[in-house]
């Protein structure tokens, strides 16, 4: 079972990218695929997107798999490696969470897997507001990925080269894409999402 | 603005004596998180996201999905059966609001959150304006 874990901060385009993903990796790789998602808040919405775009959920709702409810991710994983036995397993943490403490977690407990692909989005359309405000934590979310995908491109404009050269400063080598979660990824993006997973 | 997240969720069932039209009460909601957000943001983002959905009371897969995270802006995201064209008129419907956003108080983003369902979705006499 291969993990790919979906990070960045509130309002980013997890779950539309996610989706997404899922769907290719369902339709165009025949694999089978199995969805955890986790919102901090006390009642699930994400789900129902996920849902009915005919995808099987574990929710986790009520706090933060990184910091709150860590044994609940942990026991989610294991009864899905168990009784699913996906191909992948595809999980979207909170947009408060930081990633990188959540893949020390599943190495230390979950050992079973076949590797962990981090994916980080960025909504460009915030960013220069949000680095501002939460430096900290949206460094945070961004370092240590293995990919960025810089979202909402189209509504940053011009402030698109700086905002990449600023996540190359904080991500070093992770590769960069530029997308639109909401428009349909090109081969080239899926592609770069896959790869090495 | 603080290091830690305001976290509100609610979870309602709202029903009008007349039912309103799908496009009836998206005009509500919209106006519910362009007026909400308003009050939250902060040099026009939302520090955060709110998030809500509503559906159809009894039949749980015809539902709405909105979504902010710039002021005049929401994004939706209908499911199959809220977009038929067939679709009737609501006579109410289940509301689930998830507010996350830095640097407002619980207490001041819950009060804005229930007088805005108040004022903006059932449209009732006498509440206060959201924003102010």
């Amino acid at each position: 079972m291969k993990i790919m874990l979906f990070g960045g901060f509130l309002g980013s385009g997890k779950t539309t990218t996610l989706l997404q993903v899922a769907r290719y990796a369902v339709e165009q790789k025949k694999w089978k695929v199995a969805v955890i998602e986790n919102e901090i808040g006390e009642v699930g919405l994400d789900d129902k997107l996920l849902t009915a775009g005919g995808l099987q959920v574990r929710p986790l709702f009520g706090g933060c798999v990184c910091c709150q409810i860590t044994s609940d991710l942990v026991t989610a994983i294991h009864d899905i490696h168990q009784e699913v036995q996906p191909d992948l397993l595809m999980i979207e943490v909170t947009g408060l969470a930081i990633p990188g403490n959540i893949v020390k977690t599943i190495e230390q407990y979950c050992r079973f897997h076949q590797g962990i692909k981090t994916v980080i989005l960025v909504d460009g359309s915030r960013w220069r507001e949000l680095i501002e405000i939460l430096e900290p934590l949206i460094t945070s979310q961004v370092s240590g990925s293995q990919l960025i995908l810089l979202n909402k491109a189209d509504l940053a404009g011009a402030a698109v080269d700086r905002i990449r050269g600023e996540l190359a400063n904080i991500a070093g080598e992770a590769p960069i894409i530029t997308i639109q979660a909401t428009a349909c990824f090109s081969p080239a993006e899926m592609e770069a999402v896959f790869d090495g997973s | 603005m603080g290091a830690d997240a305001t976290v509100v969720s609610l979870s309602e069932i709202v029903g009008w004596q007349q039912p309103l039209a799908p496009q009836q009460l998206e005009q509500r909601l919209t106006r519910f998180l362009d007026r909400l957000g308003g009050t939250l943001q902060y040099k026009g983002i939302i520090p955060g996201h709110i998030k809500m959905v509503a559906a159809c009371d009894g039949d749980p897969e015809r539902f709405l999905f909105l979504s902010m995270t710039t002021i005049d802006r929401v994004d939706r995201k209908p499911s199959a059966a809220w977009s038929a064209e067939s679709a009737s008129a609501l006579a109410s419907v289940r509301l689930d609001i998830n507010v996350l956003v830095f640097g407002h108080e619980k207490s001041f983003v819950t009060e804005r959150v229930s007088m805005g369902i108040r004022q903006d979705v059932l449209q009732k006499e006498g509440a206060a304006p959201v924003n102010g």
